[in-house]
């Protein structure tokens, strides 16, 4: 892809960002019934670790974090990491020359995967 | 003189002994493989073939870096972002990540179809969602939902085997480096899978690469 290519791609999807966060503020998923439904839940009825995420992006937003958190808390505690990745993803992007995106350590990859996982696991279990 | 791979009924190739002797040392053709050449009645074991001939490595690097520089290198995003990203947002990175690379595809093999598949997959779930809204908001069940939810999945699995095709077509042809993809991987994990390979893909060509630069 040319460097052009890439400024527009990146400004497209920054774009396509600041308009998900607009719908989120304006139709909050609470309140709003065309959002999709995640297929693991609606098939197996099990909660993925990504359930409550649109949720929990919403009130972020709204500045309500307790609630966030109640809806999806590894989203919560992710959404700073994946938004400074994709900053920097972005920056890299406008930049002339070869784009490479951040790395990220293969061990901290590793543990997020399997923090991910015990999340997923834990949240299924029925609390009473 | 060329060689050919024959593995689970498909053909992959050519190779000079020098490129089958890399790819034994790295793993992507193993020793009991079969392969055959033009003058060869019957396939013999990779084993066989290379047995105990030492072939110098410089002259194999010289074929992959020149056909390096003439293709773009694949998206290199670490493939465990790609399934980390994917979960938290209940697979829709993954769609989009599935257009990035059909898109890079098309770039390098005009030809691919998957962008095709992808983009019908990612309509699909757009008319999903419209006319799930609409259900809602008139309080009853639509059917044809179930059916594009089906359509949706076939649709994203020809996709995926379309472009594992392109891709292995390409990385055993115009850019020879013994690519060789799972059909069981490529139907339950995708994307994930192909950039499992991308990223292994850049390495080797980066590595290549360097090895190329006069010192």
């Amino acid at each position: 892809m040319t460097s052009s290519g890439r400024r527009w791609t990146a400004n497209l999807a920054v774009i396509a960002m600041i308009m998900a966060g607009y719908l989120l503020l304006r139709f909050p998923p609470s309140a709003s019934s065309f959002y999709p439904r995640c297929p693991v839940f609606a098939w197996l009825h099990l909660l993925c670790p990504g359930c409550g995420g649109t949720r929990a992006l919403a009130e972020l937003l709204h500045g309500r974090v307790a609630e966030a958190i109640h809806w999806n808390a590894m989203v919560v505690a992710l959404s700073p990491l994946a938004a400074a990745f994709f900053a920097v993803s972005y920056w890299r992007a406008l930049r002339s020359g070869a784009f490479r995106w951040p790395t990220v350590p293969d061990s901290v990859l590793k543990l997020l995967l399997i923090l991910i996982g015990v999340f997923t696991v834990l949240r299924n279990i029925p609390s009473n | 003189m060329n060689y050919f791979i024959d593995r689970d009924g498909q053909q992959y190739g050519p190779y000079t002994l020098a490129d089958l002797q890399r790819y034994v040392a790295s793993g992507d053709i193993l020793l009991t493989d079969f392969a055959r050449s033009e003058g060869m009645d019957a396939p013999l074991p990779v084993s066989q073939i290379i047995g105990t001939i030492q072939v110098p490595q410089a002259p194999s690097t010289a074929g992959p870096v020149s056909l390096a520089r003439q293709y773009p290198d694949p998206p290199n995003l670490h493939w465990g972002l790609v399934l980390l990203f994917g979960i938290i947002s209940c697979g829709l990175f993954t769609t989009a990540w599935d257009i990035v690379q059909a898109v890079w595809m098309r770039q390098v093999a005009p030809q691919s179809k998957a962008l095709f598949y992808y983009l019908a997959y990612a309509a699909n779930l757009v008319l999903i969602a419209v006319l799930s809204a609409m259900a809602s908001y008139q309080r009853v069940h639509n059917p044809l939902v179930g059916i594009l939810n089906l359509a949706g999945i076939v649709v994203l699995i020809i996709g995926r085997f379309s472009l594992k095709a392109s891709l292995e077509q390409h990385y055993n042809a115009e850019e020879p480096m013994g690519l060789l993809l799972s059909g069981i991987m490529t139907f339950f994990f995708g994307a994930v899978y192909f950039q499992y390979h991308f990223n292994d893909i850049v390495r080797r060509k980066d590595f290549d690469r360097m090895s190329f630069i006069p010192s």
